[in-house]
């Protein structure tokens, strides 16, 4: 009788042990796949650490960073995020900065859904539409580097330029968004491709990429165009001040 | 066969009992693997077949484009040449019917207000030879 209560305890005890050793394993399933849904959630945010403004409004200093690659599944006409989403990951990084809150490519394609039907994206008013939520107009001219630094410099003004050939930068049609002016001269950049920014982008302290302006510029060439978004308001004031 | 005893046959569900318990648990742990490979691979093989290519059909295709302006960087060339200097290659290259071209720049040099350079097209050994004169901003391109 001893050795089977000595032989069901050592049963009991090892089954326990079997059970705790399961109940272990799935916890770390459990953890492995929390964490994942937070790598995955980090990556749909910015890509790089957002910088607020001084005040008590959490208003971004910076523009956030995201990447057409991260988005592989979200669907855009015929294609993916990935692969046609270079303008919508632009307008998706300039409505996180205008709003100062992560509006992600998903999202705006969501909220601007009529735009991207029959399998193309109706550029010219999604610009418009994005540009109107912000008070803000577009105006759409020839790439010029003297303009472009006055807009960065003095007017305070990000620049949204195409380059409508194949390039270093993308294999038919590419929009960069230009942001700032570093000391030597080169832009700060947001590139939707992360590729690109593999192979081109040198760093700022802050994580923002830089573009050689020389290699911008060569890769544009006259046919490049370049669009700005000047605040309405400001327009009007330029309209009266002219005689 | 030799009849068990007590103990022995206590032993021996003993070890049954542990061999199928070892068993369910170790098949378990394989499954979950398993099911997490299939995911990372499918996800894996997804980001690789998405090949990057926005187009609003209005572009050059057949545009002849540099791929390493860079390397005229340490030179003095003025950005009114920049923006022009991919457009003028593309313009002589596509007289000799040369299109889609990836080119590359190579011995790039300055003597004087005089830059120099080659750029070579695509895989084959024919290039440009480039002179540009900083002074009139003028290219002069021969083929070779």
């Amino acid at each position: 009788m001893r050795k089977i209560i000595f032989c069901i305890t050592i049963l009991t005890f090892l089954f326990l042990a079997g059970c705790r050793e399961k109940t272990k394993a799935t916890e770390e399933i459990y953890e492995t796949e929390a964490s994942l849904e937070k790598t995955e959630e980090k990556i749909r945010g910015s890509r790089i650490e957002m910088i607020y403004k001084e005040g008590p409004e959490e208003t971004f200093e910076i523009m956030p960073v995201y990447y057409q690659q991260d988005y592989y599944d979200i669907v855009l006409g015929e294609k993916t995020v990935a692969e046609a989403g270079n303008l919508v990951t632009l307008l998706a990084m300039i409505c996180s900065y205008e709003e100062s809150t992560y509006i992600t490519p998903d999202i705006l394609i969501s909220e601007y859904n009529q735009y991207f039907k029959n399998n193309k994206t109706d550029k010219d008013k999604l610009l418009q539409q994005v540009a109107n939520k912000y008070n803000r107009e577009v105006v759409n001219e020839p790439l010029d580097v003297e303009k472009i630094a006055k807009y960065i410099n003095e007017d305070n003004m990000y620049v949204l330029i195409r380059i409508p050939h194949p390039s270093m930068y993308g294999n038919l049609s590419t929009y960069l968004l230009l942001t700032g002016i570093t000391e030597e001269g080169d832009f700060i950049v947001r590139d939707s491709n992360y590729d690109n920014i593999q192979k081109y982008a040198q760093f700022l302290d802050n994580g923002e990429p830089v573009y050689s302006s020389f290699s911008v510029c060569v890769a544009a060439g006259q046919t490049a165009q370049m669009y700005t978004f000047p605040l309405k308001s400001a327009i009007t004031d330029e309209m009266e001040e002219e005689p | 066969m030799k009849k068990m005893n007590r103990s022995a046959k206590f032993a021996f569900i003993f070890s049954v009992i542990i061999s199928i318990m070892f068993l369910i648990i170790v098949c378990s742990m394989e499954k979950k693997d398993k099911n997490d490979k299939v995911t990372t691979q499918n996800q894996n093989t997804l980001y690789e077949k998405q090949v990057v290519m926005y187009t609003e059909n209005d572009e050059d295709a057949a545009y002849n484009y540099i791929e390493n302006p860079d390397v005229l960087k340490n030179t003095e060339m003025p950005y009114v040449a920049c923006l022009t200097l991919n457009d003028k290659i593309d313009k002589y290259l596509r007289d000799y019917n040369y299109v889609s071209e990836i080119l590359t720049i190579k011995n790039a040099y300055q003597k004087g207000t005089i830059i120099y350079f080659e750029v070579f097209i695509g895989d084959t050994d024919a290039y440009i030879n480039v002179e540009y004169d900083i002074r009139y901003n003028e290219f002069e391109f021969i083929l070779k």
